[in-house]
């Protein structure tokens, strides 16, 4: 059988307007129907490779193109972007700003409104979609009441419904819990369509067909996911973070190959006991009674949660999307005012703080970073809350400086803020806020879009933040950085807590997760198999050395 | 600020063309007449229709502004209006019992359009109201230009709040002191969304394009359908209304003062 090429790019280069060399003599063949995961640090050229084969570079985005670029036969430039409607469709990473319609079925018709299918086969393909992705449900529910991670289920099903030749995903999954991502995967799966998905997940991408590693606009490396994936320095030299397993026995990538490979090599598993011996003692910070929320009388988001935080905790909340994490985590801060129940700070109903009080007392950091950058320079934005709160000219300048230290940001003081990278835009968030020092800072979802070493850094400055005696609470879908740095887990499902336990405890209780969408990192699962209660890797390792 | 209200009930279920008739019969009604009670009656059935479609909430909603309407209009007209019978004088005011009823009606007035564009929205989601333009034969991309202004508030709105929402978690109070400080503290809002909106505005037209949106080309609608007996039974309907109505203003009905 003679394989047809759907992609084919040579020798491509592709420089934007301001000189930044984005791609550098890229060659790449893609066949038909193949399943393609391409991963790669931040600004390793992924999102312009996406870009530019779906036609948008040069068409839309102006760039400098060198090279050919042949998509189903046809060479890009000649067709001057009319044959690639139909040939290649694209979800974003930035998924709020591509959904625009009232519902979520009208959002998936969309694409098949532009091709002229006739309605009735609309609503039948419109259905069909949604029930491959789950998400039937949400059919008429008015798209901007939907959870950061429905409305990317809704971004891909909205692209999945048009059957285009080629469907690229660029990372439009940052939001979904560990099910979600799964049953992106597994729909990918199901197609037969040619798919790009840039991730960075390597765990799942082995049910890829192939795995490309990209760096500074090249193509670094590729090959099948079971042989690309076993090479832990080249992955941990672009950013991404290898898997457990490998990192344990080099060569095995899956848990059940783990467990295979202990019972035919008989290595010896002892156990350790990994909790601490006397359980610290930490006065309450933040304590929550029975609180309900819902916004305008309809459904309670939130039922009757109890919660006590100690001062020190790292604590992490989890759930599956739409559980209600972000509106806890709103009515902790004050943002959002409880229906009924009592919200207690510090042992003062947060109803008898002063707005300005309270915003000194807890910090957050919200997704998004642009939604929190409005200065012209780094050190106004850092002074901005610091004015605010009226602080003098010394005490903002010694404190813009540790801010600065803390988030690795130094030097950066007169930059314009939006210029900086995600990453860099993430640790000037978090320094806006630890500048006036709150004594809770609360996080959602801080390494989003952040690649493997950006995330540790992020989370190392948590980590040395929470050692000086601050409170943590993170919302999270990544798992792993969960098991590694918090203390305490909480696990929401449809506006409650199932869980409220030692994060050690939590991912033991791997059944539970389940019923959650959610699912230990892979080494705490091949610990529960063998009986051992570890959260890491170095404390997996401990199990087995001699 | 989302009026529709997902509801399955009659006049949700009318055809988008209907329900564009529905609207400018209430707002040729408003301009029709001036008098309080043919005004207040076409009102009280429109708020009870926006009631019966579920649309309790909206009216809530938008209650202040009703209010505020109608006084602000009802007080400025009474000093206007100099004909009738003077009631009483303030200074060089003269307020006559014709000036009163008068501004009286043209509260109603702006509250009956206010409240038929509620009704209009409350039932009609902005898709229908593209495609009943385009049934109605106006071309496709202005259909499509209009709703996507209509699409905007919301998200315009929400991309606020959550500026909004960073600033005062970092001390900037909007709910104290003196007006023009309260007004002053609102201007470090405008860069960011102005930032996020053209972002998103962006990212929107690359996801358009890849969508293969191109106007000029046709399209089917996913809300296709043609209108039933019954929504020509109610075109036809209305648009007696609207001449029957017109025919009794010219017979001397329905007007305080002869005049707009």
């Amino acid at each position: 059988m003679i394989e047809k090429k759907i992609v084919e790019v040579n020798d491509l280069k592709v420089t934007y307007p301001d000189s930044k060399v984005a791609l550098n003599d890229l060659n790449l063949v893609i066949k038909e129907g193949e399943f393609v995961v391409i991963m790669g640090r931040t600004g390793s050229g992924k999102s312009t490779l996406a870009r530019t084969i779906c036609g948008l570079i040069p068409r839309v985005i102006k760039a400098d193109l060198k090279g050919t670029i042949k998509i189903c036969g046809g060479v890009g430039e000649d067709t001057a972007g009319e044959s690639f409607a139909g040939n290649v469709g694209i979800v974003f990473e930035d998924f709020e700003s591509q959904l625009f319609s009232s519902n979520v079925l009208l959002e998936v018709a969309f694409v098949l409104e532009n091709f002229k299918m006739a309605p009735n086969e609309m609503r039948r393909r419109c259905q069909e979609v949604l029930s491959l992705l789950k998400i039937t449900h949400l059919g008429l529910r008015n798209i901007l009441t939907l959870s950061g991670g429905e409305k990317q289920l809704v971004a891909i099903a909205s692209v999945i419904s048009g059957n285009f030749k080629i469907i690229i995903l660029d990372e439009p999954t940052t939001d979904l819990d560990p099910f979600g991502k799964s049953l992106v995967y597994d729909t990918l799966n199901r197609i037969t369509n040619t798919r790009i998905f840039i991730d960075d997940d390597p765990e799942r991408a082995l049910k890829a067909d192939r795995v490309l590693i990209l760096g500074n606009g090249k193509v670094i490396a590729q090959g099948s996911p079971s042989k690309l994936l076993t090479a832990n320095r080249l992955l941990l030299e672009n950013g991404i973070r290898p898997i457990d397993t490998n990192q344990i026995f080099p060569g095995i990538l899956t848990v059940d190959d783990a467990l295979r490979h202990i019972k035919e090599n008989r290595i010896e598993i002892r156990k350790v006991d990994f909790t601490p011996a006397v359980p610290e003692i930490r006065p309450p910070i933040i304590e929550c009674q029975s609180v309900s929320f819902s916004y305008n009388k309809g459904a309670p988001l939130l039922a009757k949660i109890n919660l006590m935080i100690n001062r020190g905790d790292f604590l992490a909340i989890i759930g599956q999307n739409g559980s209600g994490k972000t509106t806890l985590a709103k009515l902790l801060c004050g943002l959002l005012i409880p229906q009924s129940g009592e919200i207690k700070i510090k042992n003062k109903n947060i109803r008898h703080y002063t707005r300005r009080e309270l915003a000194v007392l807890i910090g957050y950091v919200f997704q998004n970073p642009d939604h929190q950058i409005f200065c012209d320079t780094v050190r106004e934005e850092i002074a901005f809350g610091l004015k605010n709160f009226g602080w003098n000219k010394e005490q903002i300048e010694s404190a813009i400086r540790e801010a600065l230290e803390v988030c690795d940001l130094k030097g950066y003081e007169e930059k314009d803020p939006f210029s900086l990278s995600r990453g860099e835009k993430q640790r000037l968030a978090m320094a806006t806020v630890l500048a006036f020092k709150p004594e809770i800072i609360i996080l959602d979802e801080p390494t989003t879009g952040l690649d493997y070493n950006q995330q540790k850094s992020v989370m190392d400055v948590l980590r040395y933040l929470n050692k000086r005696g601050y409170t943590i609470i993170i919302i999270t879908h990544t798992m792993w950085l969960v098991a590694e740095y918090t203390d305490r887990t909480v696990v929401m499902a449809q506006g409650r807590i199932v869980l409220d336990k030692k994060t050690r405890e939590v991912f033991q209780n791997e059944e539970e997760l389940i019923k959650c969408h959610l699912e230990p990192p892979q080494v705490c699962r091949l610990g529960n198999r063998l009986g051992l209660n570890v959260l890491t890797i170095e404390e997996f390792k401990q199990c087995i050395s001699m | 600020m989302y009026l529709y209200v997902e509801k399955k009930e009659f006049f949700h279920s009318l055809h988008p063309v209907t329900k564009i008739f529905l609207l400018l019969a209430y707002l040729s009604v408003s301009i029709i007449f001036n008098s309080p009670i043919y005004l207040g009656l076409f009102l009280l059935l429109a708020l009870a229709i926006i009631i019966s479609a579920g649309g309790m909430e909206n009216i809530r909603r938008m209650g202040f502004v009703l209010i505020f309407l109608f006084c602000f209009s009802t007080i400025l007209w009474a000093f206007f209006i100099k004909e009738g019978k003077v009631l009483f004088k303030i200074g060089a005011l003269t307020i006559t019992d014709k000036s009163i009823v008068y501004g009286l009606g043209m509260g109603m007035r702006l509250d009956l359009m206010v409240v038929s564009g509620l009704l209009f929205f409350s039932i009609t989601m902005i898709e229908e109201f593209t495609y009943g333009l385009f049934r109605l034969g106006l071309p496709f991309s202005f259909c499509f230009a209009l709703s996507m202004a209509f699409r905007f508030v919301p998200i315009f709105l929400k991309e606020g709040t959550i500026v909004a929402e960073a600033q005062t978690l970092r001390g900037l109070d909007r709910t104290s002191g003196n007006i023009l400080r309260r007004i002053r503290n609102y201007f470090p809002l405008i860069i960011p969304i102005f930032i996020t909106t053209i972002k998103g505005m962006d990212n929107l037209f690359l996801a358009l394009e890849s969508k293969g949106f191109k106007p000029q080309r046709g399209r089917t609608f996913y809300l296709e359908r043609s209108p039933e007996f019954i929504d020509y039974s109610i075109i036809v309907f209305l648009i007696l209304l609207v001449i029957l109505c017109l025919f009794l203003r010219i017979r001397g009905c329905g007007f305080v003062l002869n005049r707009l």
